[in-house]
């Protein structure tokens, strides 16, 4: 499957992102390896990213478009606890709360920085949302995956998310001194999460007409994932499927321009045999 | 002297800049480097720089700084020829400042002004400095007067409040590849080389125009490339345009993740120079 749509990348105003990620340096490098049509998803996790959002905004607006490339503003926002918003409001980011133990949260007790009225003030022509911090949870397994159960599940409920990224992506404790990751959450074996997590998470995303990102960067590409997570992480994408929800395609991009990582799933997305009519595209 | 100003230097939206040094970051460590007044100033040489320059603009405006911060742009003398060459064919440096289209006389040198963006911003002052060779020949005399041309011009300019880092010299040429160390030329070894007149000229321009000159820390009196005796030439330099009566605005130039606080660096420059913190420029709202 050869991809011309990419939802999900980032620009050098990401935090994470690349100095030389510029709006003109990543549609010129997406148009090079094939994307025809992309949307632009620098994160937006709390006030300290409003001023880099505005000025992705800025840059975006006033970038020439490459003919022939179709391009969308959206936004990437994160799950995070009212306590972190309440510890970011009084300190700053330099209250590094995402990991602060101080509470466990509920899922009504979730919630995104971002407002309908940022929404149209920015632009955002679609929203992706998903789990990046553990939030307070205790380093036990089960926790661990109840937690982002919450958050994948408070994703696919929330009004403002078309589509939920990256689920059971991972990116803290528990990786080993080469910085890999193979045993807990889910690395030593991805069956731990119950299956019926799985099941009430697509019918929510059936339900509210949710997307399910296959991510490139975050899942396959990921040089601190094992080949047999992946394997697995294949499986569950197949379940997910026959579960009927609709998929987007993502690379995630953090270059210094397009990543392109998109092609290197290729075979895998093919593998999976999605329906046309199951896969997300932007509707005007 | 204490060092209360700072005027000249980069964010995260200029190319040479670096990815961390957000505005609020900046704001936050200037302030904690004592600097009352200062303002960023990225570069807006041409027209691929204009998406740079709205995002920084559009961050400026978003972030929660101090009163006492500005927004400035550092803007470079350049030939109707490169402009030219750029609406053309994009950013290439090499394939078109060093092209002998035209010799770099005054009257035929620009800067970029384009109106339309430009009335989308409110600019509170402009640096106006000579960063490439345009069109000279890859010798000293050649270079000489072309950068004497430069700033002749950039002093003569309006828009520009200051000029930034005169006889700064970091095009690639007469540098080792391997060390990044530059030789000497053209005329960092000697700077006597460059004739007196000059400087007398290019005083009397920014006097009678009303220019501050830049004291730049980092590309200039700490830049670690040069030969050493470069420092202390250059210092006979500012105390010719001292005695001159030039009005000096300091600049740390900073390119780092954050603020490099270099102008703490060189305080026996300015107190050399006999500098009081009432005879530097300072921006007026």
């Amino acid at each position: 499957m050869k991809f011309v749509h990419d939802w999900h990348m980032h620009t050098r105003h990401s935090m994470c992102g690349k100095h030389r990620g510029t709006m003109s340096a990543v549609f010129n490098q997406a148009m090079d390896a094939g994307i025809r049509e992309l949307g632009i998803t620098d994160h937006l996790n709390h006030e300290y990213c409003v001023p880099l959002i505005k000025a992705s905004r800025a840059e975006y607006d006033a970038t020439p478009k490459p003919d022939g490339l179709i391009t969308h503003f959206a936004v990437e926002v994160p799950v995070l606890r009212k306590f972190d918003d309440i510890c970011f409001q009084k300190h700053g980011w330099d209250s590094k709360t995402f990991s602060i133990q101080a509470t466990t949260a509920e899922e009504n007790e979730y919630m995104f920085y971002l407002t309908p009225e940022f929404k149209e003030e920015m632009g955002f022509e679609y929203v992706i949302g998903g789990a990046h911090m553990i939030l307070g949870t205790p380093l036990v397994r089960e926790e661990m995956i109840k937690c982002y159960h919450r958050q994948n599940m408070f994703c696919a409920r929330h009004p403002l998310i078309d589509i939920v990224v990256h689920p059971w992506w991972w990116n803290g404790p528990w990786a080993e001194e080469d910085k890999n990751y193979r045993t807990l959450p889910w690395f030593d074996d991805f069956n731990v999460i119950p299956k019926s997590m799985h099941q009430e998470f697509a019918r929510a995303c059936i339900e509210n007409k949710k997307a399910v990102e296959i991510n490139a960067q975050a899942m396959f590409v990921n040089h601190r994932y094992s080949d047999s997570f992946k394997k697995q992480y294949i499986e569950y994408l197949q379940f997910m499927k026959e579960q009927g929800v609709t998929f987007s395609f993502g690379s995630d991009s953090h270059f210094d321009g397009y990543s392109g990582n998109l092609c290197k799933i290729e075979d895998i997305v093919e593998s999976l045999k999605i329906a046309p009519d199951k896969i997300w595209y932007l509707k005007k | 002297m204490k060092v209360k100003t700072d005027w000249h230097m980069h964010s995260r939206h200029s190319s040479c800049g670096k990815h961390p040094a957000t505005i609020a970051v900046l704001a936050k460590e200037v302030t904690a480097a004592g600097i009352e007044d200062f303002g960023v100033t990225d570069h807006m040489h041409w027209r691929h720089h204009i998406p740079m320059i709205a995002a920084c603009y559009a961050e400026y405006v978003a972030t929660k700084k101090p009163f006492s911060m500005r927004f400035g742009l550092e803007i470079s003398a350049l030939r109707k020829f490169d402009l030219e060459q750029f609406e053309k064919l994009g950013w290439v440096p090499s394939q078109v400042l060093t092209k002998p289209a035209g010799t770099a006389k005054g009257e035929e040198l620009r800067i970029y002004w384009p109106e339309e963006f430009i009335s989308t911003l409110k600019i509170d002052y402009l640096i106006g400095s000579a960063h490439f060779p345009i069109g000279a020949r890859e010798e000293t005399d050649s270079l000489i007067n072309c950068y004497h041309n430069q700033l002749i011009f950039l002093a003569s300019q309006p828009k520009v409040n200051i000029i930034g880092h005169p006889w700064c010299w970091n095009w690639p040429w007469f540098r080792d590849k391997d060390t990044l160390l530059y030789h000497g030329q053209p005329w960092l070894e000697d700077f006597a080389i460059i004739p007196v007149n000059k400087h007398l000229e290019f005083a009397g321009v920014c006097k009678k125009n009303g220019k501050a000159i830049e004291i730049n820390a980092k590309d200039i009196i700490l830049n670690r490339w040069y030969p050493p005796q470069f420092r202390v030439k250059y210092m006979d330099y500012l105390k010719l345009l001292k005695q001159e009566g030039v009005t000096f605005s300091l600049g740390s130039d900073s390119h780092q993740p954050g603020y490099s606080d270099d102008l703490h660096k060189i305080t026996d420059v300015f107190d050399i120079l006999g500098l009081k913190e009432n005879d530097v420029w300072m921006h007026k709202r």
